[in-house]
């Protein structure tokens, strides 16, 4: 996989910071990958996946206000970069290229 | 919490993830998410740290080994210094260090020792304190193994050696243990620009 390739957590990630908008934190951005998967997803694991991806340039992020509720901690705002959604919807496409004409997976009763 | 978060902190954790877990546990989450969470964020920091910074991880392991032998030199010599006086006296087995001597006398000089490599070694390679010692952890564990491996072989075929295999195991332990708390003392807080 080359080093602009993304995962698919990664992929989950990025769609996550596109599906919130301007408000896209580590905890709401949690909170999506939660809601569609249904499974606790580790804050660590957004923000190593974040890390990665603003390292390839496909989001950026900026600092919002420290605040008390937070120990002081600032947030941290992501958004996705043009190039970013040009990977989202390229990966799109290769998967919707891969999906179609796949009537059947071995073992699939539905 | 706060201990927590500042620890998590001195760990290399991103102040913004700190930000969050707080935000999070004050809207409701448990305690055990909390920990858990905070557990994770530590382990991927420390294990992002060893990856970013492989040659400086093979520096800090040599200079960890070459410190845990300084400190010996030190340390044994007062061992035997405290030991031998008070075994000449008959203190042994009285109870006079920390209660249960001698055994625990022992466990007790190894944390002493652990935590003063991992102190040194944190030291002289900030801010990447944690995760280079922790690389030293995992090399101490390493060497520790091929008698762990021969003690466990030999547990199965004579009961008497698994006192000895847990005595093996628990120093390979509290090395561990003592190295990263020492990494921790030295290692300052994440600078990051979304903390005030």
């Amino acid at each position: 996989m080359s080093r602009e390739a993304v995962g698919a957590f990664e992929l989950m990630v990025l769609l996550a910071v596109l599906r919130v908008g301007q408000d896209a934190y580590g905890v709401v951005i949690s909170r999506e990958i939660e809601k569609s998967t249904k499974r606790p997803v580790l804050i660590g694991s957004v923000y190593a996946a974040l890390e990665r991806l603003e390292a390839k340039s496909l989001i950026r992020h900026r600092l919002g206000e420290a605040t008390p509720e937070r120990g002081g901690r600032a947030k941290k705002y992501f958004t996705v970069t043009a190039k970013g959604v040009r990977a989202a919807r390229k990966t799109q496409r290769q998967l919707i290229d891969l999906w179609t004409g796949l009537r059947a997976l071995p073992g699939d009763t539905t | 919490m706060s201990p927590l978060v500042s620890l998590l902190e001195r760990l290399g954790v991103d102040p913004a993830i700190a930000g969050d877990l707080i935000e999070e546990h004050a809207s409701g989450r448990s305690r055990t998410w909390l920990l858990w969470q905070s557990f994770a964020a530590a382990a991927q920091a420390t294990a992002g740290g060893i990856g970013q910074h492989k040659v400086l991880v093979i520096r800090a392991i040599l200079v960890g080994f070459v410190a845990l032998n300084l400190v010996s030199r030190v340390l044994i010599p007062l061992r035997g210094a405290i030991e031998i006086p008070l075994e000449r006296r008959g203190f042994a087995g009285a109870g006079l260090w920390f209660v249960f001597y001698p055994y625990g006398f022992v466990p007790t000089f190894v944390m002493v020792r652990a935590t003063a490599v991992g102190w040194i070694t944190g030291r002289l390679h900030r801010p990447y304190s944690v995760p280079l010692v922790a690389g030293l952890a995992m090399a101490s564990a390493l060497t520790t193994f091929p008698e762990i491996y021969r003690l466990s072989a030999d547990s199965l075929t004579n009961t008497r050696f698994i006192l000895y295999l847990c005595l093996q195991v628990g120093y390979a332990a509290l090395m561990v243990v003592g190295l990263l708390v020492g990494a921790a003392m030295s290692a300052t807080p994440s600078q990051d620009s979304s903390r005030s």
